[in-house]
């Protein structure tokens, strides 16, 4: 079927187009023409999955080029996962946004922009998830590094604008390495497309150092432990629909590459000791975030934290997969469900934070005394989004936590298994530090106002979507089993 | 299933044989006669208070006797014993009280240990009934743990030293009617179960000299406590515990010699018989004589010695065919032990008697003061003379052949009635002796051992009661300077020279990795 | 799919009490004791099916890769789901009576039906991870009823609580991890599951002691009790429902099957996790009973007599004969019935009289004679008076002590029996004593919660007497452990 085929590029097509539309139309149609494209966008979502589903990966040549000449598009199960899970979290954001940004805040929507560049961020994400050569990456990270920058930015106040301006010197940081990182690897190999770089990769040191160049970007673009200086300013300030779409989408974007980079294109022990010190750094991920969380005081940084902390656990697949297929699988299948999760409860509980916070002016923690009773859907966002942090079940983050465990554990390497078990009661330790202050029983509470739809049923969807993932595992381990990651190879149509 | 566990209530049994039938007799008519009496003499308010614990006990204490496998025996125990509390409690005083809290302990003890004898029997046997058990349990290694729980539990509830101050701590306080019932009846059901429940000619020799050294040592140990204790109901305690340590004396003779076991149960079935009947007598005499004045008193007082002398085994009283039956029973054995008791048994009844005229001179000195109402009282106690009198000598049974054939005969006067002289010629120069020596009389408070015990109990539990300092404060502290600690640390971290330095080690870290 | 319904219907039920809202409280309770009365006939009626050895309808759906969250009904998971469901329902009247007055009661009654829900799937699961993931849920669901009132001593304990119970959670974890990856999927079987694995010692030990850890926090095993005494600072229908029937009992059916129907008792003794188990707690029997006689705070004293109870099932189930394992499961259920009686007595007082400490009690039966009068019989109960339930269990567990040889801990059974005369009776004394107390004027308490009294000292009273039929929870309780132990028939 020709759409099926052409899938890929629609997905990028859609949100560039919706992204125009909104910048041509007058302001008060934007948010209906967002939240049109984010429908399309879901269903265009959803058809790349059961293509996938039904016919394995495949590859899209844009205009009909080919590799090495033209760009392509690998759409394989792991991409249509990340598609989908953007496409759902990002029609969320739209939604949420429709409400959060009217009245008082119009202002703050920054005359308008915030649709547009939200769109703009969109495309660059599909794009990103889709893509199959290594310079089409960094230019997709570059547009969503610019396209969030602004984002972040968009309410004017001093504390965004430093956050933002620390985000683009460190975006621009790793844009440069990675550029370099990229240029030392067709210096010494002579392509870009990931699918040919694996096959011709062989051990030589500049490559190497290319590649290595490139990961450490990367790292600086997810905010892992101790590249992550940027985030938690960043995450903070933002309006809360931006610091959903931050904390859910973007890290997972250059996460992706990482994966894509370490286990499709690098060969077996091509990168040797580097996936154990991944693995490290995100154990120190781990414990240094949510130490910090448990520290902090204003619940915008505590979930930021959270956020440093959780995807430390996204990289303790890295120093596991070299352990056989069998735990290889099971770890990756862990990783990428904890993606999944992570994303819809932590956008969850962002968008559920903003609404507390412009609801009843709560920012600090303390003065969120008895919310339980003013806000209980609010605060029910939060405890459902806790539940999948923690990992219990019968969310998905247990689902994750089972399988990076049992990993762990059938690798024979205990020590990361301990360090996800404390990983766990930290949360749960941070967690219920905020559940404690808004199950309190205060003279203060205010009776429920009539709760605004939007703004508090989509948060509460995403979390509890999240807290119910584990019934969706089948769906989301057949799409890892047709992953190029898995097959590690390029995929010919 | 019915084995281990009888089908619901419906799966209790009960069921009358030689022994249950003279239980069931005498605890009936005790209870019922003391109920009796209780009614006419509690005031009115107080009467309901009295019986919602006295009908259960009753109703526990006579179907006890009819009990025939191991959970209706111990259901009918339970529900006896347990009310008692509320008989001792029932004057409401601090002693009263007190004593109670002690019944109540040393009965939840003798009941847990009853219990898991119970169960080990139980285990060992086909079935629950009671003849099961016993017999099950001989040659087995838990013949020793059973025996021992046995002894340990029913100890308890019998007086044997050192807890002989139990049942002293039992009489002294309550109404009389309810005292004469624990006095008459409830002490006894010790002795049943040790009928019932002894694994019986199956335990080696040791044992029954063991249980025969015990027996008699509270036989002599309680007459010393109860001459020289306060009140004539704590005498009568002591004296409760004296006797049932001839009890213990006869059951020990059925242990170990299978010839034995008749003549030992039938001992035992004598004495409690006899003992059960005097001492309600004593204890309702006592009452009754201080109700009366004058020329009925001195009628009453002259009553209330035959009771009493018949606890000695004067001849012609119902002692005197009980003593006969304990020593068949011991006699019948063999052994430098068993020999030795044999011939202390008439010194204990030296200790009886001494114990008796202590008692006697108790109630003669208390000052009169009438109590209404008189004549009801005293037609019942007189009905619970005849009975105590006439009872032993006319039941149909083996037991009391012998002492019907000797009870003319003089040698056996004779040896019944020198331990009465003794006693009485003893009080007599007693009464010449120094002051100080007749002060000891009197020391002795109704429970000795026990009072020191329970204060002990109270001092370790305020030794325990110490309080735990509290390390509240401190933790919080150092989780404020812990919060401090990682704040500082992470705004280092992440202010721009030092993110950018470790971000470029990383990437050389990275790089040198990969290049090895 | 039926096997699912004890599950979902309190789910759903608790669903719709939140949506309901604060206001809307006579639908509220319609839809709390209309779940609860389904769920009770259902579980009854599945029972039934099992005794007669019927069908075990077993429902699987998929979670992670290559293991299913399942439910199944036989009959040792049906005992359990019957006694937490129907006491579900006569709380929910006591529950109904007691908050009158209190907040927040939407949030309240939703969670008390999640957690019955989470109960019932801890009892139904049909293998250790879906046992586990419902264990867990149980965990957080109970977290805001612990909570409920707000005040920092109910936030500490609440704290205290989440330590414990997530602690013991992550032990739990890492066991059940190891083992799914040692062993692969393991349903419970009755008398073990583990064959094929069985000669992996030295990993089977470790990791019978990481779940019992796990387990052990809500079975209150010394020294990992320490969260239920502060729990205690709970509304009274908490503290009787969860903190003396499902939250804990769900700590010790984790044992009861982890002994019985994972290891299997022949595995358990020939590994030797057997004894250690079984010495932690016989005592924890002790030392909580000693511990109750000297708690002045009433709730506290019925805390750390749960505790010493809870550990007569460790006990009984660790010594691996089939009477002490049967004895274990029907104090299960008789222990709750006891105790929620007693639970929901002292609530009663405390809501009435505002008495809440021992020393304050003299001369409350004047003034609530029904509720004393319950109170009494369940005190008898407890300390193994016959013809009462307790008496029964602990006929069953010291048979089992003594068949398997071990007199020692028939004389902990006992002596903790005495105990419990110690710790119980002071408060029955005291009560009768004359005190500050006039008698009733009306009705001596609120209805809705003395009815629900008087009706679980009858349940005491029933399961003793019935003891050796068929349907009582003793004989419920021999026939379904009797699979557990080879040819072993009652």
């Amino acid at each position: 079927m020709s759409i099926a085929h052409h899938l890929p590029a629609l997905l990028v097509v859609t949100p560039l187009a919706g992204a125009a539309l909104t910048f041509v139309t007058e302001r008060r149609r934007d948010p209906v023409v967002a939240v049109l494209t984010g429908l399309t966008i879901l269903g265009l979502s959803i058809g790349l999955v059961i293509r996938v589903l039904a016919a394995g990966p495949f590859r899209y040549e844009i205009g009909s080029w080919g590799a090495p000449v033209g760009i392509d598009l690998v759409a394989d199960g792991a991409s249509a996962l990340f598609v989908l899970l953007s496409a759902v979290v990002g029609l969320a954001v739209t939604v949420y946004a429709t409400d959060y940004f009217r009245g008082s805040r119009a202002s703050v929507c920054g005359h308008g922009m915030f649709w547009t560049l939200w769109l703009f961020m969109w495309t660059s994400l599909n794009a990103l998830f889709l893509t199959g050569d290594i310079f089409n990456v960094y230019v997709c990270l570059e547009l969503v590094g610019i396209s969030a920058v602004a984002l972040v930015t968009l309410n004017g106040g001093s504390q965004a604008l430093r956050a933002g301006a620390r985000y683009l010197f460190s975006s621009m940081l790793a844009a440069m390495t990675y550029l370099l990182g990229v240029a030392i690897v067709y210096s010494a190999t002579g392509s870009l497309d990931m699918g040919i770089l694996r096959s011709t990769l062989v051990s030589d040191p500049a490559a190497a150092t290319g590649l290595s160049l490139m990961v450490a970007a990367l790292l600086l673009k997810t905010a892992l432990v101790p590249a992550h200086f940027w985030l938690p300013s960043a995450h903070g300030s933002a309006p809360s629909p931006v610091s959903a779409a931050l904390s859910a989408l973007v890290v997972k974007g250059s996460y992706f590459a990482i994966l894509r980079l370490m286990i499709s294109v690098a060969p077996p022990g091509f990168l040797p000791g580097v996936d154990i010190v991944l693995g490290v750094l995100g154990a120190t991920a781990i414990i240094w975030g949510s130490l910090q969380a448990l520290a902090q005081t204003r619940i915008k940084q505590l979930v930021a934290y959270s956020t440093v902390a959780q995807i430390g656990y996204l990289f303790i697949v890295f120093p596991l997969a070299r352990a056989g297929t069998d735990v290889f699988l099971l770890a990756l299948g862990g990783a990428l469900f904890h993606a999944i999760t992570h994303a819809l409860a932590k956008s969850g509980f962002f968008l559920a934070a903003g609404s507390l916070a412009s609801r009843f002016g709560y920012e600090r923690i303390d003065e969120m005394a008895g919310a339980a009773r003013s806000a209980p859907v609010l605060v029910m966002t939060l405890a459902l989004a806790g539940v999948t942090m923690m990992g219990l079940p019968p969310s998905g983050g247990f689902a994750a936590k089972w399988m990076l465990v049992s990993a762990a554990l059938a690798a024979g390497q205990w020590w990361w298994a301990l360090v996800l078990v404390t990983g766990g009661l930290l949360a749960a330790a941070y967690m219920f530090r905020l559940l404690g202050v808004l199950l309190r029983d205060s003279p203060a509470a205010l009776n429920p106002p009539s709760g605004a739809i939007r703004t508090e049923w989509v948060p509460l969807s995403l979390a509890a979507g999240a807290a119910l993932l584990v019934l969706a595992s089948p769906l989301v381990t057949e799409l890892v089993n047709t992953s190029v990651l898995v097959l590690g190879q390029g995929v010919t149509p | 299933m019915t084995e281990i566990l009888p089908a619901g209530i419906g799966g209790l049994t009960f069921a009358l044989d030689d022994v249950s039938t003279s239980f069931i007799a005498l605890f009936a008519f005790v209870w019922i006669l003391s109920g009796v009496y209780a009614w006419f003499t509690v005031p009115t308010g107080d009467r309901a208070r009295l019986f919602v614990y006295y009908l259960p006990a009753a109703i526990g204490g006579i179907a006890v006797a009819a009990a025939a496998d191991a959970v209706s025996f111990y259901l009918c125990f339970a529900l006896m014993a347990i009310p008692i509390w509320g008989l001792i409690a029932h004057p409401r005083t601090h002693a009263s009280r007190r004593a109670a809290a002690i019944y109540l302990t040393l009965t939840a003890v003798s009941e847990a240990l009853l219990l898991a004898a119970l169960v080990l029997m139980a285990t060992e046997a086909d079935g629950l009934a009671l003849t099961a058990l016993r017999s099950a349990v001989g040659g087995t290694p838990t013949a020793g743990y059973v025996t021992t729980l046995l002894l340990l539990s029913l100890g308890l509830k019998i007086g044997t030293l050192p807890a002989s101050g139990i049942l002293p701590v039992m009489y002294a306080h309550g109404p009389s009617g309810a005292a004469a019932a624990l006095a008459g009846a409830s002490t006894k059901v010790g002795a049943l179960a040790l009928v019932r429940l002894l694994p019986a000619g199956v335990m080696p020799e040791g044992w029954t000299s063991a249980v025969m050294v015990i027996g008699c040592a509270t036989a002599f140990g309680a007459a010393v406590l109860g001459v020289l204790t306060t009140t004539p109901r704590a005498v009568l305690g002591y004296s409760s515990a004296s006797q049932m340590g001839l009890v213990l004396v006869a059951a020990a003779a059925s242990l170990s010699t299978p010839e034995a076991i008749g003549l030992a149960h039938g001992a035992v079935v004598a004495f409690s018989l006899h003992h059960g009947l005097a001492k309600g007598a004593l204890m309702l005499g006592d009452d009754v004589v201080a109700r009366l004045s004058g020329r009925a008193r001195t009628v009453a007082l002259a009553a209330l010695a035959v009771p009493a002398i018949s606890l000695v085994g004067v001849p012609l009283s119902s002692g005197f065919v009980a003593k006969y039956a304990l020593k068949d029973a011991v006699h019948a054995l063999h052994g430098p032990v068993p020999e030795a008791v044999y011939a202390l048994i008439p010194f204990t009844a030296i200790g009886t008697a001494a114990l008796m005229i202590r008692f006697y001179l108790l109630v003669r000195r208390r000052p009169q003061q009438p109590a209404t109402p008189a004549r009801t009282p005293t037609v019942l106690w007189a009905v619970m003379l005849t009975v105590s009198v006439v009872a032993v000598w006319i039941w149909p049974a083996q037991w009391n052949t012998h002492a019907i054939e000797s009870a003319f005969d003089v040698g056996s006067m004779w040896s019944a009635i020198w331990p009465a002289l003794t006693a009485i010629a003893g009080a007599y120069i007693l009464r010449f002796a120094p002051a100080r020596v007749r002060r000891l009389a009197g020391s002795v408070p109704p429970g000795d051992v026990l009072h020191t015990a329970a204060r002990w109990v109270r001092g370790l539990d305020g030794l325990l009661g110490a309080s735990r300092r509290s390390t509240r404060e401190s933790s919080k502290d150092g989780r404020r300077r812990m919060r401090d600690l990682l704040m500082s640390t992470e705004r280092r971290l992440v202010a721009w020279t030092a993110a950018t330095t470790l971000f470029v080690a990383l990437a050389i870290l990275l790089i040198l990795l990969s290049t090895r | 799919m039926i096997a699912w319904l004890p599950v979902l219907v309190p789910a759903g039920a608790g669903i719709a009490t939140l949506l309901l809202g604060e206001q809307r409280s006579r639908p509220r309770n319609v839809v709390n004791l209309g779940a609860a009365v389904a769920s009770s006939a259902i579980v009854l009626l599945m029972a039934r099916a099992a005794y007669t050895g019927g069908a075990e309808a077993a429902s699987r759906i998929a979670i992670v890769p290559g293991f299913t969250l399942g439910v199944s009904g036989d009959l040792l998971g049906l005992l359990f789901s019957a006694v937490a469901t129907v006491l579900w329902g006569v709380t929910l009247v006591y529950a109904i009576g007691y908050m009158e007055h209190a907040r927040d009661r939407a949030r309240f009654f939703g969670f008390f039906a999640w957690c019955i829900a989470a109960a019932n799937g801890v009892a139904l699961a049909e293998d250790p991870l879906s046992l586990f993931i419902f264990y867990e849920i149980l965990t957080l669901t109970t977290y805001p009823l612990v909570v409920h009132s707000g005040t920092p001593e109910a936030l500490a304990a609440g704290r205290k609580y989440l330590y414990y119970a997530l602690g013991g959670g992550a032990a739990l974890l890492v066991g059940m991890a190891w083992l799914a990856i040692i062993a692969g999927s393991t349903p419970f079987a009755p008398g073990g599951a583990l064959d094929a694995v069985s000669g992996r010692t030295t990993e089977l030990r470790v990791i019978f002691g990481l779940m019992v850890a796990g387990f052990g926090v809500k079975a209150a095993i010394m020294p990992l009790h320490g969260w239920l005494p502060g729990a205690m600072v709970a509304p009274a229908p908490v503290s009787s429902l969860l903190h003396a029937v499902a939250v804990v009992k769900a700590g010790v059916f984790g044992i009861v099957r982890l002994v019985n129907e994972l290891y299997g008792p022949a595995l358990s003794t020939s590994l030797g996790v057997a004894t250690p188990l079984a010495v932690a707690a016989a005592v924890t029997i002790v030392v909580a009973s000693v511990i109750a006689l000297r708690q002045d705070d009433l709730k506290k004293r019925l805390a750390y007599s749960t505790v010493a109870q809870l550990s007569y099932i460790t006990l009984g189930t660790a010594l691996c004969t089939p009477l002490a394992a049967a004895g274990a499961v029907a104090h299960l259920a008789h222990h709750a019935v006891m105790k929620i009686t007693m639970f929901f007595t002292a609530g009663s007082l405390a809501e009435t009289l505002h008495v809440k400490k021992v020393s304050e009690i003299s001369g409350v039966a004047r003034r609530m004679p029904v509720t004393m009068a319950s109170f009494a019989v369940a005190a008898f109960a407890l300390a193994g008076i016959p013809p009462l339930a307790g008496f029964a269990s602990k006929w069953l567990l010291g048979a089992g002590a003594s068949e398997g040889g071990s007199v020692w801990a028939l004389l902990v059974y006992v002596s903790s029996g005495a105990l419990a005369i110690g710790y119980m009776f002071p408060i029955l004394m005291a009560s009768i004593r004359p005190g500050e107390f006039p008698e009733a004027a009306g009705p001596e308490s609120d209805r809705r919660m003395m009815w629900p009294i008087v009706v679980v000292a009858a349940l005491t009273i029933a399961f003793g007497v019935t003891a050796g039929l068929p349907g009582s929870p003793a004989h419920w309780a021999l026939t379904a452990i009797a699979p557990s132990f080879g040819g072993w028939t009652p």
